[in-house]
């Protein structure tokens, strides 16, 4: 079986939960939008040449020390593979040819917190670049944690004192960061919003408020994936929300939607799902009588004419068969898990058959991971084909087993 | 043999089809060969097919058109490769292609078995549509399997049928009223997908939903025996109602209605071993039964959730007369003096008549739920029985003897209640403190009177003053109420400091409150021969009122610790240690002053459990438990202060008041494993160890008449500790299959006694040991080989010469063969042998065999002949040692006897009388 399928809001419940006073949120200009209809039954395969143009392959190291679960959250960074792993609360660094470098365990770091380890809830990490190297910042229990890429913890307070909550921020060229899950401990506006923009120092502008009320504390389904979404411009990143089908333009003037997908209507979630109040507080409920129902996208990456996305459903069909790329030029609309294995993915799968995805694009590459498990059953299917695999993975397959660490895939992605 | 491969892709999107049926049939004889789903690559390759025969290949996926190829394999070529088959989207034309239904697809998440693709006889039942499923197995214990993993629960339509029991489904539904077999799985716990459980739904045809099933059948044999029932179901989806009834005088007693529906089912068209009458039970039954259920789901057809809305009703009544009869020899090793010696004959007849009167009432919500039910239990038991008692000394020489006769009538009146309702919160509210809580509450009147007459004739050989003779009347009446409260809140931690305050362990609370009042009236009275009057027999004539409080406070501190590497394993341990503190109150008011008791045993009773689950993913899974516990067994007032009934010649129990309550701790181990692949093995380990402190045991003082006079009292510690082991393996091969058991037993107790002050302990060892073999050929042949050996090993600690060994031996063969259609023989024979230390080894054989006919369209007539004990030596031994009271004997049993017997089965499915 694979992981959770899921991830719960816990955050905006447990960390920054508030009393609502009254809400500034600024509006969404939706004129510029582009409609994509998808139609998940209806996409093409084929060979993975009309997407990229060079994979290859990286076994992650598996030794007593670095083993480890699933790559919750991929960074990569010049040298390394900074990996978060929710299954042992690790983060682990590799070095890019999959060598294991070192590990922080952040059970043992966190401070004040009288928990288990498995009940630790952490909500991804971050990088900071200083120059060749970065900072590893984590942001646990209300406090933020930050490492160097030798696991070395840098006692000194890297941030200047908050006048506002916030769990990852973006630095546009210039003088304005978007920040994710703010929320103003000092203003009149208590409100949580999904994101705001920092403009000098200053919150010039509040986006997607959440409802932190008591609905809030049943849940919801998200896709997952990153709060910001990298594009192939460092100007412009793309944000998704909860139960929307949306694709929204974040860049330093503010957020806008980009693209609009239009899903078959047996996969479309109902029309006033967001304001009926016959759905509050049972929402996931919905998703678990109408499995066919698509509750939201994610991993909206962009790169060139192409536009990468996954849909989150609890139907096995989609749950298989849910990466798209979108060719925007030729209104092409590609699946990414009927795409055939051959000569330029080495003849090895590039995606999991569940539940998986890209997990990063560093603006050059695509970066996604298979598990051994399923690696060592795809060689065995395939062993009597006599296949030559690149070197790296030729050793992979003779001297590991299925229960080694996953395997990260780089892919070029045509522009 | 010959090889056929292929890729399948869809030609409009161009990609490779994933999970795509692919069926391979014999042209000439529509016969379905073999089938397969394609792999992630959209290929397919089937191995041994026939050469130079005309076959079909047919493609199927949901939602594309169906593809059908013909070929034929050549002697020379051997291999086929299709290479690309390209299939295309269903387009909406209106036109309707002839389809051929594929045998097996995966429809979503579900597994599914078409019906219709296995070609069958006509009065073929869904059981015989599983026996050609080779992903599908039947266990001879009932358990079915769908690729290794165990089915939990079968619905048809989404629903319980006829009680839930597996058995009375699939031998009562005809296949052809079946559409398919699903088969998934659902989540037990939305946030751990990991804890999922597989299920089965038997979907049926449009219209199938709506029925009636049943038998009716009788017999008539030698001796007089004979065997009459009858069971009639309509079911609808909302409404079931079962009616049932039986009369036999051939030893087989249905408790319930369950156990009647289930022996009477259709069984279609397959081998089956035969459901015989039970020659081990002791004495002739001669029971009379009927009943009905009713069920009525109030539930929306549409709700699938874990909604309920359902009330039920249930009437039972039985009455049975037993005869029994029987002689045996019991051997009391003294210590001290040498053994003594005990003949005994004895006969009885009781008529037994019961009611059973059940409803009840279940809701349920996705957060709570609550039902209540209520019985009514009406008994009346008359009986007649004679004993007679002749005792030895150590020389042999007769030194008393007694005669008794009984005459009994008892009524029993009960009524219960029983509710309970629990609540949890919302799953996915985090934050929530309130982790819910369950409250039940039972209550059961009971009302009992009972008239007993006895007359004893007691004389001692050797001194004409110990002689006796009692003509004793009883009129015992008793009412008694017992109320149960039970109220549990777990994860009070939470409940009190928060969520995710306090790691460490959480804390559950348990309360448990028994109260009882029972009111006893016994009148005695003596017949006097002289005066032809009844005394009243002011000893034993006595009024008493027992109460008794148990209340028992728990506190229960539990931890989970779950580590998980996604596709490698999970692994989960579990601790929990209960605070147990049991208060027992007991008050016992009577008009005798010695029986005037009120105490209060208060004891700590700590228990802990520790478990650990290891599922290796695509590997096994292996369970360990590690149990301990604590139990008291406090001393009822017929132990501490009886009143001594003097009728009851050889046995005269006394007063002790300084009785104690006794204490058991036990140790148990539990592991099993299972594999998660698909060849269906599995074993399980087991071993306990319990340990008994203060352990109530009699003291026995027998005098020259050999008349025992017995006080219970407070030994010193003895223990029993077990080991035990079970295999199964199940082997599919192309037609037939072979299933594996292997169960295995070991016991060591200690049973102290003290006889004439002198202390002993009787150890035993007990070992048992069961092989079974079965195999099953087509539809046509089944054969089942068992064998059995079971050895006890007593012998006192200090005394080598007593040892008393006793060892059983049985093999056994059934068989049940088709040889033509309609036509079943069946046979099972079993050889046992019985030796015991102080007897010749009894050697019996017991054969029954049976030939079965079929008539009408529908197989609705059955006719059978059944020869029961043909070879005459069906024997019931009574051999055994209680602490030093080894007895040896025998009883009547049911024997040989010829059957004849007629059965009807009418059944309807749907609305049209499709069969």
């Amino acid at each position: 079986m694979n992981k959770p399928f899921f991830y719960l809001s816990l955050f905006l419940t447990t960390t920054l939960f508030s009393v609502r006073t009254f809400a500034q949120e600024n509006t969404v200009n939706k004129s510029n939008v582009r409609t994509l209809r998808i139609d998940p039954s209806a996409a093409n395969g084929g060979s993975m040449l009309q997407v990229f143009t060079e994979i290859s392959y990286v076994p992650l190291e598996t030794t007593k020390e670095s083993l480890f679960g699933d790559i919750t959250q991929l960074e990569v960074s010049e040298d390394n593979y900074i990996i978060y792993d929710n299954d042992t609360k690790c983060i682990l660094i590799f070095e890019k040819s999959g060598k294991f470098k070192v590990k922080i365990e952040l059970g043992k770091v966190v401070e004040g917190v009288r928990l288990n380890s498995e009940t630790l809830d952490v909500y991804g990490l971050s990088l900071k670049k200083t120059g060749s190297d970065c900072i590893i910042q984590v942001y646990i229990a209300g406090k933020l944690y930050a490492f160097d890429t030798n696991a070395k913890r840098i006692k000194e307070t890297i941030e200047e004192k908050q006048k506002h909550r916030a769990s990852q921020f973006y630095n546009f060229n210039g003088d304005t960061k978007v920040v994710s899950y703010y929320q103003d401990s000092k203003g009149k506006d208590k409100s949580l919003y999904q994101y705001a923009l920092i403009k000098d120092g200053k919150t010039s502008a509040k986006y997607f408020e959440i409802d932190t009320g008591k609905y809030s504390k049943s849940g919801d389904l998200a896709v997952g994936g990153p709060s910001f979404i990298e594009t192939d411009s460092p100007d412009i990143l793309h944000a998704v929300r909860y139960y929307d089908y949306n694709i929204y333009r974040i860049d330093s003037e503010g957020i806008s939607a980009a693209y609009e997908l239009i899903f078959p209507a047996k996969n479309t979630i109902p029309k006033d799902f967001n304001t009926n109040k016959v759905y509050f507080g049972k929402k996931i409920n919905h998703f678990f009588k109408n499995v066919e129902n698509i509750y939201g996208v994610g991993y909206t990456f962009k790169i060139g004419d192409f536009l990468y996305f996954k849909c989150g459903s609890l139907s096995s069909y989609i749950r298989r068969n849910g990466s798209f790329v979108y060719d925007l030029k030729n209104d092409h609309l590609i699946s990414l898990n009927r795409l055939d294995p051959d000569s330029l993915s080495h003849h090895l799968p590039i995606i999991g058959g569940w539940d998986n995805d890209f997990k990063k694009f560093d603006g050059k590459h695509l970066y996604a991971s298979l598990s051994s498990l399923e690696l060592f059953s795809y060689y065995n299917q395939e062993k009597k084909k006599n296949y030559k695999y690149p070197e790296v993975m030729q050793n992979y397959f003779n001297k590991g087993n299925k229960k080694d660490n996953p395997v990260i895939i780089k892919l070029t992605p045509k522009h | 043999m010959g090889t056929v491969n292929g890729v399948i892709r869809d030609s409009l999107y161009n990609h490779a089809m994933k999970s795509t049926t692919i069926s391979v049939y014999l042209i000439d004889e529509d016969k379905l060969l073999s089938y397969q789903v394609s792999n992630n690559l959209g290929e397919f390759s089937f191995k041994d097919l026939p050469l130079a025969t005309r076959l079909k290949l047919v493609i199927s996926n949901v939602g594309y058109d169906q593809i059908s190829k013909k070929f034929s394999l050549s002697r020379s070529a051997r291999t086929l490769d299709f290479k690309t088959i390209y299939v295309n989207q269903k387009s909406n034309n209106l036109e309707e292609v002839v389809i051929t239904i594929p045998p097996m697809q995966m429809n979503g998440d579900t597994l599914e078995f078409n019906a219709a693709a296995f070609k069958l006889d006509s009065n073929a039942v869904i059981q015989d549509l599983m026996k050609k499923i080779p992903n599908i197995t039947q266990w001879g214990d009932g358990r079915i399997t769908v690729n290794g993993r165990e089915i939990k629960s079968l619905l048809v339509n989404g629903r319980e049928f006829m009680g839930g029991d597996a058995k009375i489904s699939i031998e009562n539904i005809p296949k052809n009223a079946l559409e398919k077999i699903q088969v998934y799985n659902t989540v037990d716990n939305p946030k751990n997908l990991q804890d999922s459980s597989l299920n089965m739904n038997l979907k049926l045809k449009k219209g199938m939903d709506i029925g009636y099933f049943g038998k009716i059948g009788g017999g008539l044999g030698t001796n007089k025996q004979f065997e009459s029932d009858l069971s009639f179901n309509v079911f609808s989806p909302k409404f079931e109602l079962s009616l049932v009834g039986a009369s036999n005088n051939v030893n087989k007693v249905p408790g319930d209605i369950n156990t009647l529906l289930r022996n009477s089912t259709y069984k279609g068209i397959g081998v089956q071993l035969d459901y015989m009458s039970d020659f081990r039970t002791s004495g002739i039954n001669q029971p009379n039964s009927a009943g009905y259920t009713l069920k009525y789901d109030f539930r929306d057809l549409a709700s699938k959730t874990q909604n309920k809305n359902m009330l039920t009703s249930e009437y039972f009544l039985q009455n049975n007369h037993i005869q029994q009869e029987g002689s045996s020899q019991t051997t009391t090793a003294t210590g001290s003096k040498s053994d003594i010696l005990e003949e005994n004959r004895n006969n009885s007849n009781v008529d037994n008549v019961g009611h059973r009167f059940n409803t009840g009432y279940q809701f349920a919500r996705e957060r709570y739920s609550f039902n209540f039910s209520q019985n009514i239990n009406l008994n009346n038991a008359r009986s007649n029985s004679s004993s007679s008692s002749v005792s030895s000394d150590h020389n042999k020489q007769i030194v008393s003897t007694s005669n008794n006769v009984n005459s009994n009538n008892e009524n029993n009146k009960s009524y219960g209640f029983n509710s309970n309702f629990s609540f949890q919160p919302n799953l996915w509210d985090v934050d929530t403190r309130f982790s819910g809580l369950f409250f039940n509450y039972s209550m059961k009147i009971n009302e009992k009177e009972n008239r007993r007459e006895t007359r004893t004739d007691f004389r001692s050989i050797n001194d004409a003053s110990k002689n006796s003779l009692f003509n004793r009347q009883y009129d015992q009446r008793s009412q008694g109420i017992n109320q149960h409260f039970d109220f549990s809140l777990p994860a009070i931690i939470k409940l009190i400091f928060g969520v995710r305050k306090f790691g460490l362990f959480e804390i559950d609370l348990r309360n448990d409150l028994n109260l009882s009042n029972t009111k006893n009236h016994n009148k005695v009275y003596d017949y006097q021969k002289s005066t032809r009057q009844l005394i009243g027999n002011t000893y034993l004539t006595n009024n008493m009122v027992y109460n008794s409080l148990i209340y028992s406070p728990a506190i229960s501190l539990n931890r989970i610790i779950n580590k998980n590497l996604t596709n490698r394993f999970d692994r989960t341990w579990s601790f929990s240690l209960d605070l147990k503190q049991e208060f027992y109150y007991q008050n016992n008011k009577s008009d005798k002053g010695f029986q005037n008791i009120d105490r209060l045993y208060s004891n700590f009773l700590p228990a802990a459990q520790v478990s650990y689950s290891d599922n290796q993913y695509g590997d096994y899974r292996k369970i360990f438990s590690l149990s301990y516990e604590h139990k008291t067994g406090i001393p009822q007032i017929s132990q501490i202060a009886p009143l001594t009934d003097s009728a009851n010649v050889y046995f005269l129990r006394r007063v002790n008041l300084d009785l104690r309550e006794e204490r058991t701790e036990s140790l148990a181990f539990n592991f099993k494993h299972n594999n998660d692949k698909k060849d269906n093995f599995e074993y399980k380990l087991g071993a306990s160890y319990s340990k008994i402190h203060n352990n109530i045991i009699d003291n026995t003082q027998i005098d020259d008449q050999n008349v025992r006079t017995i006080f219970a009292i407070n030994n010193s510690d003895n223990y029993t500790y077990g080991l035990s082991g079970s295999i199964n393996k199940a082997i599919k091969l192309k037609v037939s299959e072979v299933q594996l058991n292997f169960n295995t037993e070991y016991n060591y107790a200690q049973i102290p006694t003290i006889i004439n002050s002198i202390r002993n302990i009787w150890t035993t060892n007990y070992f048992n040991n069961g092989l079974s073999i079965n195999y099953t050929y087509k539809a046509n042949l089944a054969i089942e080989a068992k064998q059995q050996f079971v050895k006890t090993l007593n012998y006192q600690s200090d005394y080598e010469r007593d040892n008393f060994n006793n060892t059983y031996l049985s093999s056994s063969l059934s068989f049940s063969y088709n040889p033509v259609k309609k036509l079943r023989i069946n046979s099972n024979i079993s050889f046992s042998t019985t030796r015991a230390t102080g007897s010749k080894d009894i050697n019996y054989n017991i054969w029954n065999a049976s030939l079965t006919y079929r008539l009408l369209k529908g197989d609705n007539l059955e006719m059978k002949f059944s020869a029961l004990d043909i070879l005459h030596q069906n024997t019931s031994i009574i051999s055994g040692n209680r602490g030093g009271l080894i007895t040896l004997g025998t009883q009547n049993v049911l024997q040989q006897y010829f059957i004849f017997g007629m059965s009807y089965y009418p059944r309807k499915f749907g609305k049209s009388n499709k069969k």
